[in-house]
């Protein structure tokens, strides 16, 4: 099994974090601003230009760019 | 190719003019720089006075004196270039001390008081991101990803010159193994990572990973439009094996002309000096570098994390 990213791990901390973020209009918008790519059967998004990130990695970039708050009382506040 | 392939690399035309933004002063603003406060004073231990500071105070023939370091009497003149002085030196030990904590080794700084290196690290869990020492990166290049033959032949020859180039300015040790280019696996046993051919439809010119990627995750990509891009084509493979060892992009920087694209900046480390020309730096707002080539600053940035090249030591067996 390979290793979990530091985001997955972040948000597997945090239960229905992941689920709540996806579901914002602004993260969907910012989202499917990014180029896509599909290596080896999984979905990449592409992050400055020449990054890849999987969907958790890109939940936790828009949270550190846009919502830096948001794991600050268990995102009630979202 | 075409140019918006181009502009997947976020080149912005020059036409723009961009605001350069001045990078945040390294050492506060001392607030005796500002408006002056009025000037405090209370009793010392012994009964003398003091300023705000906790430095005696002596009055000469009318004139308030400061009393530092023992017996360095200063007017209100020198005690605020002594005070400048302190607070630069403070900094930079700061610095120092910072790095040496992050397990950089002694860090050199200049006359500024700030360390003289760029590049911008990763950090996880308060740690330096970084390949263990003694680690080789070994690479193939998988040859039957490629369509055509003399593609795969450049990016062999690439390959050879980029790894090269980081070989030569910092202690990281690349090996290519040609015998598993014919691998039919896209993850082949016995190399950290491969170099492939992925027809990507220009989202990039090339892609790699970072060293604490998860492992399935550890192979640089090559899209078509590498080969037709007017990039400097060894250039772009430096600048993702920078990745590759652990480098981010120079131009998320404070210091970046605002027009270069954005990233989240959580989990970096800047060692200081802004550098335009980086080799990590993207070419953007009228700075940057189609050659994308190594500079001196880069190397200075780059020995931080793995020290001097490993060819400027004389190796012994035990």
């Amino acid at each position: 099994m390979d290793a979990l990213t530091s985001e997955t791990a972040l948000l597997n901390r945090h239960p229905g974090a992941r689920e709540r973020v996806a579901a914002l209009p602004d993260f969907i918008g910012w989202r499917d601003t990014l180029p896509v790519v599909e290596v080896d059967n999984e979905t990449l998004y592409v992050v400055g230009g020449d990054q890849l990130k999987d969907h958790d990695q890109i939940i936790v970039a828009w949270l550190n760019q846009f919502r830096p708050n948001f794991f600050k009382g268990e995102f009630g506040h979202e | 190719m075409s140019e918006s392939l181009e502009l997947d690399l976020y080149e912005i035309s020059d036409s723009q003019e961009p605001e350069i933004k001045r990078p945040a002063e390294s050492v506060p603003t001392p607030r005796w720089r500002g408006e002056q406060p009025p000037r405090e004073s209370k009793q010392d231990a012994g009964g003398g006075e003091v300023d705000e500071d906790g430095h005696r105070i002596v009055l000469i023939d009318g004139e308030t004196f400061t009393v530092v370091e023992g017996d360095l009497v200063l007017d209100i003149d020198q005690k605020e270039l002594w005070q400048e002085a302190l607070t630069i030196r403070q900094s930079a030990f700061n610095n120092q001390l910072r790095l040496q904590t992050a397990g950089f080794g002694e860090a050199a700084i200049n006359q500024y008081g700030t360390v003289s290196s760029a590049l911008v690290g990763m950090v996880q869990d308060g740690k330096l991101v970084r390949w263990s020492p003694q680690t080789v990166l070994s690479y193939c290049v998988l040859k039957n990803t490629f369509p055509r033959r003399e593609w795969y032949e450049e990016v062999v020859t690439n390959m050879q010159l980029a790894t090269a180039a980081w070989e030569a300015i910092c202690g990281i040790k690349f090996s290519y193994v040609p015998s598993l280019d014919s691998s039919a696996s896209v993850r082949p046993a016995g190399v950290v990572f491969p170099v492939r051919y992925i027809g990507a439809g220009g989202a990039f010119i090339a892609a790699a990973f970072f060293p604490n990627d998860p492992p399935s995750r550890r192979r640089v990509l090559i899209d078509p439009s590498y080969f037709t891009t007017s990039f400097d084509h060894v250039g772009v493979l430096r600048h993702e094996l920078g990745h590759a060892i652990g480098f981010r992009h120079e131009h998320i920087r404070s210091g970046a002309p605002p027009v270069c694209p954005h990233e989240d900046t959580t989990g970096t480390i800047n060692l200081t000096d802004y550098d335009p020309q980086s080799v990590m730096h993207y070419f953007c707002g009228g700075v940057g570098s189609r050659k994308l080539a190594i500079t001196p600053v880069d190397r200075i940035g780059a020995q931080q994390l793995y020290g001097p090249p490993l060819a400027a030591f004389q190796l012994q067996e035990a």
